[in-house]
């Protein structure tokens, strides 16, 4: 580049950079945004789940439970309101509301990336207060989440059926050499049931997705796609398995359920982790006898 | 409107002509460390064949890194993250940036894997990684950074699926270990 035109370029970008540099002190900086938004994100967590096992679902009845009883059954408190600019005690009631970001108390509720939802607990006054009570307790729900309550509604409407029948044919034995057809029975299409806290309601259909058979002589699961496929002539089915000795056999049958779930009528978004529910049965296999006749 | 004057007109200005005036000597060397790193990658890509295991840990680690990518910003159909996740895994990543881009906030991330493939059959794999991922909040309102970056650790099992080449994660599920020292 010659001189003449460094110069040149060196004066252009000069004039440049001065009036962005004016207009930054004269317009000033943009007007910082009023909420905070989120630290402390773990992209990379994102998709990991939690496997769902009896603890875990327990843990969430639990806290559950301390939400929806305070709600069912409110206890009294006392709290000093203003009414008309005069200080009163009056007689409220404790009870527990879902926060959000940006509300009362926010800095004290972390980032808004936890698992769990955080509550406060107030002492609210009816016709006094109109949103918030007196604060007096924040906390967070460790296992208050939407697939949580998800979780926890699947279980509620299983529960209330039978669990799924393992059917084999042949039915009562099976034997060496010759194929065992296994699939599932029993079985309602579709489930559907609500999972509430205050502030959250949660309301899940859920249906059947893929049966995984046991057959108990030591070989890989089998993935049956499906609900597996009943015997009958002319029939084909993947969820079969042939004992190669004679004994007997303990099959387990693992059905996973899965389905879609609404929070407060928005959504639905699919149950990323399934519940299951287990079958067993006991089934003698005998060595095939030649007919001589 | 009050009119000031302020050390940084000075030094956006200063800041300008250093850019502008600089030696053009300078491209040149950019140049030079552009092809530097082009033969480098062509060393890479020829010189070794992968075993299967080291297959699966290459996509695994491009899966990671396709995180980073569609975190910033935030883009929940991000063509790497829909090459390289798939599943429920997908799902929630998606979920989750859409949720970003509804607050308007976005991460420069930084993860290190310490991965090893646990089980290999067929077209599926497992993978047990205790990965730290460190992640910086951005607010996309005003492009500054928010807080402190976050290290957070977790150790996993993943499970993937080759589909037309490309092994793809399906499912990341904690595990109740910690990581191993």
């Amino acid at each position: 580049m010659s001189r003449v035109n460094l110069v040149a370029r060196c004066a252009i970008l000069a004039v440049a950079a001065l009036a962005i540099s004016l207009a930054v002190v004269v317009v000033g900086p943009p007007v910082a945004a009023q909420a905070e938004p989120p630290g402390g994100m773990c992209p990379s967590c994102g998709p990991t789940v939690t496997p769902v096992d009896a603890g875990f679902l327990a843990r969430v009845r639990t806290e559950m439970g301390i939400l929806n009883d305070a709600a069912s059954n409110p206890q009294p408190c006392t709290t000093t309101v203003i009414v008309n600019g005069v200080s009163e005690e009056r007689q409220g009631i404790l009870r527990w509301r879902s926060t959000a970001l940006g509300e009362e108390g926010h800095d004290e509720l972390g980032n808004g990336t936890e698992t769990g939802t955080w509550y406060r607990q107030e002492c609210f006054v009816e016709g006094v207060h109109t949103d918030f009570g007196e604060l007096l307790d924040l906390r967070e729900f460790e296992a208050i989440n939407p697939q949580a309550l998800a979780q926890v509604a699947i279980d509620d409407a299983l529960a209330a059926i039978n669990t799924h029948t393992l059917m084999t044919s042949p039915t009562d034995e099976g034997l060496v050499g010759m194929a065992t057809w296994y699939w599932a029975a029993d079985i309602p299409g579709q489930i559907s049931r609500t999972a509430s806290v205050p502030g959250m309601s949660v309301t899940v259909t859920a249906g059947p997705e893929d049966l995984r058979v046991d057959p108990g002589d030591g070989r890989s699961v089998l993935v049956c796609g499906g609900l597996g496929v009943a015997w009958a002539p002319g029939a084909s089915s993947d969820c079969t398995a042939t004992y190669q000795r004679a004994g007997t056999y303990t099959v387990t049958a693992t059905l996973n359920w899965t389905g879609t779930y609404t929070v407060n009528g928005a959504g639905p978004f699919d149950v990323t982790v399934p519940v299951t529910r287990v079958a067993t049965r006991v089934l003698p296999v005998a060595e095939a006898q030649a007919i001589n006749d | 409107m009050r009119w000031r004057f302020a050390p940084s007109i000075v030094v956006l200005t200063i800041v300008a002509l250093v850019a502008a005036c600089g030696d053009d000597d300078e491209s040149g060397s950019d140049d030079a460390s552009s092809s530097e790193t082009t033969e480098s990658t062509v060393d890479e890509t020829t010189s070794t064949t992968l075993s299967p295991e080291q297959e699966v840990l290459r996509d695994y680690d491009l899966a990671r890194n396709a995180i980073a990518a569609a975190a910033n910003p935030p883009d929940p159909n991000h063509p790497e993250l829909v090459r390289y996740w798939g599943g429920e895994a997908l799902t929630a990543l998606q979920a989750m940036f859409t949720q970003w881009q509804g607050l308007n906030v976005a991460t420069q991330t930084e993860v290190q894997v310490d991965a090893e493939v646990t089980a290999l059959a067929g077209d599926t794999a497992t993978v047990r990684d205790c990965f730290t991922d460190t992640s910086q909040t951005i607010d996309l309102a005003t492009g500054q950074p928010a807080g402190q970056p976050d290290t957070t650790t977790q150790h996993v099992d993943v499970n993937l699926e080759r589909r037309d080449g490309v092994w793809v994660v399906m499912r990341q599920v904690q595990r109740s270990d910690p990581c191993p020292e």
